[in-house]
């Protein structure tokens, strides 16, 4: 840019931009679905774990340390879930979108709120039920690129 | 010629000028040069405009891919993000046509002026 230019731009020119937004739109509901699978591991996991019998001191710590950690595991993947489906909410989907899909700001509310729903329960039917929305918006999110990627849990 | 052109149209107040900020309009248009934009021209496929960002409060310097039939613009760009990703804009949106690339005339560039 020549001095001419320098002085003209810092003074009166406006900036049109021509950046590469963040990291270049690099999204996929992989990870959503691997979080949300880990919230319905862990909802059984605590469903299945059974209370000590007797009162052996070893035992209960054991079982108390055991369910702690699933709750404490539920509860972080369910947060993480939340945080990514709302960044595909938020940062992929677009108003344009909203022609193709109608139902498209109902599913990731209804998604959000199982993420909740999953946290502050133990309750296996929300679990698959969030993990029913995950894939309907994985659907939704690839079809929108004209993709066709299959929906394969980790878990079978 | 063409250049005295423009510069006379942008001090009678008819072209608008704009700095370009990054790198998804290389290689005709590259991050500083400096650009005039006639705000009263027709556009149409293969221009490049500067146009307002459909929900970020910027404005964005692309090529005109397809105007559709209810006044909506499609924009491209070879790098970055363009209307595939944040969607198409209203054509009212679009602030005009890029009359000529200044910095890369001066310097010989070969710009492409379409």
């Amino acid at each position: 840019m020549s001095m001419r230019d320098r002085v003209q731009a810092m003074f009166t020119t406006p900036v049109a931009e021509a950046h590469c937004d963040g990291p270049c739109g690099v999204y996929d509901p992989a990870s959503a679905r691997v979080t949300a699978e880990a919230v319905l591991s862990m909802t059984k996991k605590m469903l299945d774990l059974h209370v000590p019998e007797g009162s052996d001191d070893a035992a209960w710590a054991s079982y108390l340390n055991t369910m702690s950690r699933f709750a404490a595991i539920k509860e972080e993947q369910a947060e993480s879930t939340k945080h990514e489906i709302l960044v595909l909410w938020t940062d992929y989907f677009k108003p344009d979108h909203l022609e193709a899909y109608p139902d498209l700001h109902d599913t990731f509310w209804t998604a959000t709120k199982l993420c909740s729903k999953t946290k502050q329960n133990v309750d296996v039917e929300a679990a698959n039920e969030l993990m029913a929305s995950v894939e309907k918006i994985h659907k939704m999110f690839w079809e929108s690129k004209n993709r066709d990627v299959a929906w394969v849990p980790a878990v079978g | 010629m063409r250049q005295l052109r423009e510069i006379s149209l942008r001090a009678l107040r008819k072209r608008r000028p704009w700095r370009v900020s990054g790198d998804s309009m290389v290689p005709d248009y590259l991050d500083g040069d400096l650009v005039l934009v006639d705000p009263a021209s027709e556009i149409s496929q293969g221009d490049a405009v500067v146009a307002r960002h459909p929900f970020k409060n910027v404005e964005i310097i692309k090529y005109v891919a397809q105007i559709d039939d209810d006044d909506h613009v499609q924009l491209r760009s070879p790098q970055g993000d363009d209307s595939r990703q944040f969607g198409r804009v209203p054509r009212h949106t679009v602030r005009g046509r890029v009359t000529i690339n200044v910095t890369a005339h001066r310097a010989g560039r070969n710009a492409v002026n379409r």
